[in-house]
Formats: C-alpha cells, structure tokens, sequence
C-alpha cells in the first residue's frame, strides 16, 4: 500500500507546475540591449561544465539598461519586466576599461543575473564547478576550478566559505544580495569567468553561453520513477523520462555499491494501465525476478537508478535504497547446459539468474534452447507458451519477469506451435548454475540424460561436450510427447532406493 | 607606468551594476569592430606552459608568511609571487591547483587577491593582443569594475592576475592604476615546487 501512495503522490509531483526548459527564452550571445554596447557574438562555450550558479529560476539581464537602471526605463529594479524571459548578455555592455574580447576593447566584464525575485539574501549562490575558494573579499567570492579558471562572484552576503576551503560544484557559496563596497547596488549576481586564453593571459572571457546551457540543464526534466517492490520475489517499479516520453527508460540495478558492485539493467518497458493516463503513455513499469546472485544469506544494499536516455547520467528512484535479505535455496531438476548464444538469447546474467550454489550433484538435462522461442496464448491472457525441444511448455504471465520476457512484446502462438504437444510446464524463474566453470539452468521439468552421483565427474566427451550416448538418450526421450513424468518416477524409484541403501546401515 | 597612471587617471569610473541615480559617465571610445564570429568548439584545447623558475628567494618575504602558507608553497606548480607588505604578508592564504596558485590577504577594508597560472585554453580563433598597461616590465591589461582594479600580465610562462577590492567604494586604493601598480611592482617571488630545480 505504501509504494502505491508513494507512486501517486510522487506523478502528481512530476505534473505540478514548475519552470520548464518550454518556458525559458534566452536571445543569442552578443545581443546588447541596443545603445549599450556593441557584443561579443560567441558561440564558444568557455566553461562546459558549468552549473548555473544560483538555485531555482534565474533572469540574466542588464542592471543598468533594464527597468530601475541608470540608462533603462524608469521604474523599479523590482519590476516584473526585470525578471522575465528572455535572457540578454550583458558581458560587453559599455564601460570603460579593458575587455580585449569585446569588439569595442572594453566592456563589463560579466553578466548580471537576477534570481527568481527581488528580494535579497534569500536565493542561494552555489559553486558552479568543484574548485577552492581563493579569495574573499567584502562582496565577492572567488572559485577556481583545477584548470586555473577563475569564477567570481559579486555581491553576495551570508557567504557559507573560507577560503581555501574545496568545495563541490552544487555546494552553497552564499546568498544573492546587494553589497557593493560599503554601499549597495540592485539585488543580483555579478558573474565573471577569468580565464587564461594562449592569445592573451588572464583575462575575463564571455560567460552567457556557458550560463545558457547551464540554466538549461537545470530545467531539464531529468527521469523520474519509483521503487514500488523490493524482496526477495521481485523488484518492480516505474521509470519515465520526461522529455522523452516515448522512450523506454533503462533502470541501472547496483548492490552494495563497491568498486566491484554488481550492476545490472532492467528496461521499464511494461504496460501498466495506472501509469497511462498521468505518464500519458503505458508502457514504463519494470518487473524483475530478484536476483539470485544476491541469495547468499547476508544483507545486500541495492540502489536502483534511472538512466537519462539523453546523456546517460543516472538518477536515483524514489523509494531507492531498498535491502535485501535472501536466504540461499536447494537447487533442484535437472541443469541444462547453456552456451553463449543461450545467455545473449535469454538475455540472462550472472546478476540476475546465478545462483551462489553447489548444483554439480543435480542430473544433466537437455542441452538448453540456444534461442528463445515465446508465444502469447492467443485464447489464454495469463499465459504464454515456451517452444522447448519441440514441445510447447507452459509458463504463466506473472512469472514472465523471472526469464526477462515482457508479454506485451510476444506475438501471438501460432497454429504450428498450438499443434506442438504440451510438454511440463515451463519453470518459474531462470535459475542458472555453474558446475565446473560451465553454465546450466535448473529445469525440473525437463528430462535428465543421466544422473550424477555427488562425487562422480562431469560426464563430459573430451571436448567437454556431453558425450554421443547422453546426446542419444536425450534425443529419444525429447522426441516422447510427455517424457518427465515417466521419468520423476523413475529418478524417484532410483533416489528412494539409494537413499534406503544407505540409510540402511546407519539404522543398523 | 606613467602611461598607465594616465590612462587609469583620465577614464572615467562606470558603476557596473548601478541603481538607478548613480553617478555614471561615459566615455568616448574606440568605433566599434564588427562583432566577431566564432565557430562553436567542442573541445578546449589546454596548453601547459613550463615556467621559468628563479633561483633568488625573496627570503625575508618569505618568512613573513605563515606557516601553513609556507608549506603550500612546495605544492605551487608556479613560480609563487606574493605583496611585500608585511601585514598583507602575514595576513596571506595561500592555495595550490594542479596548475596554479593564488593568494589572498585583507588588511582592513582592502582585499588583494593574486592568481597564477600555467594552463592556458588556446583558441586558434582568437587573436594575440596586448594590454595597453605596463606591469612589471610587461604589457598588462588593466580593468577597473564592480569597484574592483586588477591587472593581469603574464611573467615568465604564467599568467598572472592582481586584484584589489575595497571596502569602501570611495577608498582611493580601488580607483584607478595607481596603488595597484605600486604594489604590482614590489611583488616578490617567494617559491613553488620548481625552486630548488
């Protein structure tokens, strides 16, 4: 009931109003408010990796050629026209000194940035990069970056750093203010980038652009989801990226996260009628059968993440981290073995199918499908078809999570695969084993080709193929319409009268 | 140094970020160039400049610095300059990147931040120009705004950026080239990890 709220609270959060990349308008670089100057048109971004200086919305625009400026209309710096789209650069707005950048020499140096409304000490000015605090003056804060890249800011106060202090890009520097050497000026961040140009030296180079794709990337709509399941039956949830929203996002699955922390994926590609209507589209529900690497007995910390389908970064789901506890269990059937093209076909991994487990004392079976063949039950919803050495074996729709099978995807069986005699139905889950560096999955409805006592070899060829009678037999008895049964019976009259043989002398 | 004192004398102050009822001029300058257009880059090509290191140690400004300051100085991958005023001296932070340093000291109401660096982003596009200022022998640019006067030049393969911040608007130290030059010219090479080379 609780991942239920917490998914419906969490899509009405995603659709509440709140700035977009829609909203935001910005005019090109070198764009001056006429009379003020002549720009810069520069389309180099000098600082890539910037993050936008100031949380929340932010309007970069002239102080003094705006509303309430000394040369702008008459009004108020409060007014609303002030903090408004679109942005204008201002970096080579007309003053006096040295600008080597800006077509007339001279120019101001950086830009103006208002923060999402007039009042002062309340927006927070946040390092736009990971660098050390080099400098604290009486309204202003250096930041340098390890490349030597200077960012200055000017006219903060409640400033939250020392100098020397290293900080991480994010980390709060201050407040957006008005200081201005003893006196005060309009409430907003004066924003430099010195940087050290070949061509030139230190000097102050064009930072509107950066800002630009700065500001940008904060109003992106990152993807956004729900852990709404995790046990040790499944791991289940929704992923969807807002602007993408026909795309299917992929969901990072990390435990423990160490340096060697197993990581997987599970695409949120499944159709769930309750996601359709607020996510507009259906299909972003992940299910996976938990993973069996984890079944060791001890606890696992497992991190689910979103991966941006734009720029691959990853964003932690709601709900994420989740533990997990989960006891290891007795294999059982037959193992089947598994070549690679199996574990491509079946899209299985070590993460998510392979049990911690000693199997080596479990009979060998057919040699697994090489490719998977999966039906939908034209006549039967809650059912799908697995064509299996030439029989149709049955497996329920809600155990398609634990073979990686998304239903919605299959197409309906055919009448050459209806005709197919009905074979044991399909197992519940992918359960692979490794015996001696090789792979199987556990199938208990599957036919062995011999049993192995717990202390026999491999009965493997010497090219580690089953050997040619093991390959006879199971031709044989797969070419029976319903061998298993037949066969438990047998394996169970073999078992039962070992187990009597030995517990016979220890009775005695 | 007189042709900067002149040039930094006769422009006007223009207030940056002014409300409205400053006091701001304008100046006459240079017709505008057309505005330069630059093809988008996707990648930053850095250039690390190998520095000349001295061998003279200003040592006595040297030992007016902290302790903690004297012991980032082996970790300055530039030659390391520092104010020679004692209280700012005493005063003087000192911090290292992988291709700089920098150096910040208040005294009273003045704030002097000085910045050194190897690294430099080379774009073909961008012209070689030189400052109209002269700072320590070297043509400098020279800037004053947001109430803050600095100067920038590069000695010896580092680009090297002064700064003065005042507290005080009115105080004469920020306003125009002259004290900054003073101090500019009295800047004393103290170390980096290359000094014992």
């Amino acid at each position: 009931m609780k991942h239920v709220l917490v998914s419906a609270l969490f899509v009405m959060l995603a659709f509440a109003p709140s700035a977009s990349a829609e909203d935001f308008t910005h005019l090109p670089p070198g764009d001056l408010i006429p009379g003020s100057g002549t720009g810069r048109v520069d389309e180099k971004l000098y600082a890539p990796e910037l993050l936008f200086p100031i949380e929340g919305k932010a309007y970069a625009n002239s102080q003094v050629y705006m509303t309430g400026g000394l040369y702008g209309p008459s009004g108020d710096q409060c007014s609303v026209v002030n903090f408004s789209y679109p942005w204008r650069d201002n970096y080579c707005e007309e003053r006096s000194w040295d600008m080597p950048l800006c077509p007339a020499g001279t120019g101001h140096q950086g830009q103006d940035i208002r923060a999402a409304s007039c009042e002062k000490s309340l927006h927070v000015a946040r390092a736009a990069i990971d660098g050390t605090i080099t400098s604290i003056g009486s309204y202003s804060v250096y930041l340098t970056a390890a490349d030597g890249t200077r960012y200055d800011y000017l006219h903060m106060d409640n400033v939250q750093v020392s100098v020397g202090q290293k900080v991480k890009s994010g980390a709060e520097l201050g407040r957006v203010s008005n200081n201005f050497g003893g006196t005060s000026t309009s409430v907003h961040l004066h924003f430099n980038i010195k940087q050290n140009i070949a061509s030139l030296g230190s000097v102050y180079v064009p930072p509107y652009l950066s800002l630009v794709k700065a500001y940008e990337a904060t109003l992106s709509q990152p993807p956004r989801g729900v852990v709404e399941l995790a046990d040790c039956d499944r791991v289940a949830g929704w992923a969807f990226a807002p602007e993408q929203p026909d795309a299917q996002v992929a969901v990072d699955v990390e435990a423990d996260a160490k340096p060697s922390a197993a990581v997987a994926e599970v695409l949120a590609e499944r159709d769930r009628s309750d996601l359709c209507q607020t996510l507009g589209s259906c299909n972003h529900a992940f299910s996976a059968a938990s993973p069996l690497s984890l079944f060791d007995g001890t606890s696992h910390v497992v991190r689910l993440r979103a991966i941006d389908p734009t720029d691959a970064k990853r964003y932690e789901l709601l709900e994420s981290p989740s533990t997990l506890t989960c006891e290891p269990f007795q294999p059982k059937g037959a193992r089947r073995r598994l070549d690679q093209s199996a574990v491509a076909a079946w899209k299985l991994s070590s993460f998510w199918d392979e049990l911690p487990q000693d199997a080596s004392s479990l009979p060998v079976g057919h040699t697994f499908p090489s490719s998977r063949e999966a039906f939908a039950d034209p006549s039967d919803a809650s059912r799908l078809w697995i064509v299996d050495e030439g029989q149709r074996r049955g497996l329920a729709v809600g155990d398609s999570d634990g073979w990686h099978i998304n239903p919605a995807a299959l197409k309906k069986a055919t009448d050459a695969v209806l005709q197919l005699s009905e074979g044991q139905p399909f197992p519940r889950r992918a359960v692979w084993v490794t015996v001696k560096g090789s792979p199987f999955i556990l199938d208990e409805g599957d036919t062995p080709e011999e049993t192995v006592s717990p202390v026999d070899p491999e009965p493997q060829g010497p090219d580690g193929t089953l050997s040619g009678a093991s390959e006879s037999a199971s031709c044989a008895l797969g070419s029976t319409a319903n061998p298993a049964p037949l066969w438990l019976l047998g394996l169970s009259a073999v078992i039962g009268l070992a187990r009597r043989r030995k517990s016979r002398p220890q009775s005695l | 140094m007189n042709g900067l004192r002149a040039v930094g004398f006769s422009l006007l102050f223009l207030t940056a970020c002014g409300e409205s009822g400053e006091a701001l001029e304008r100046l006459p300058h240079e017709p505008p160039r057309a505005p330069e257009k630059v093809a988008p880059k996707a990648a930053r090509p850095a250039l690390i400049q190998t520095p000349s290191w001295s061998s003279s140690i200003d040592v006595p400004s040297a030992k007016e610095l902290s302790d903690r300051a004297r012991s980032e100085l082996a970790h300055s991958p530039v030659p390391v300059l520092v104010v020679a005023e004692a209280k700012l001296l005493r005063a003087a932070i000192l911090t290292t990147g992988p291709h700089w340093y920098a150096v910040a000291a208040k005294d009273g109401g003045l704030t002097v931040a000085l910045h050194g660096t190897r690294l430099a982003y080379d774009y073909p596009e961008i012209p070689t120009a030189h400052g109209r200022s002269t700072v320590r022998g070297r043509p400098a640019f020279f800037t004053e705004n947001e109430g803050i006067v600095s100067a920038s030049w590069v000695e010896n393969g580092v680009a090297y950026a002064l700064d003065l911040e005042c507290f005080d608007r009115h105080d004469a130290r920020c306003h125009g080239a002259e004290y900054l030059l003073t101090l500019a010219e009295k800047l004393r090479y103290v170390g980096g990890e290359g000094s014992a080379r």
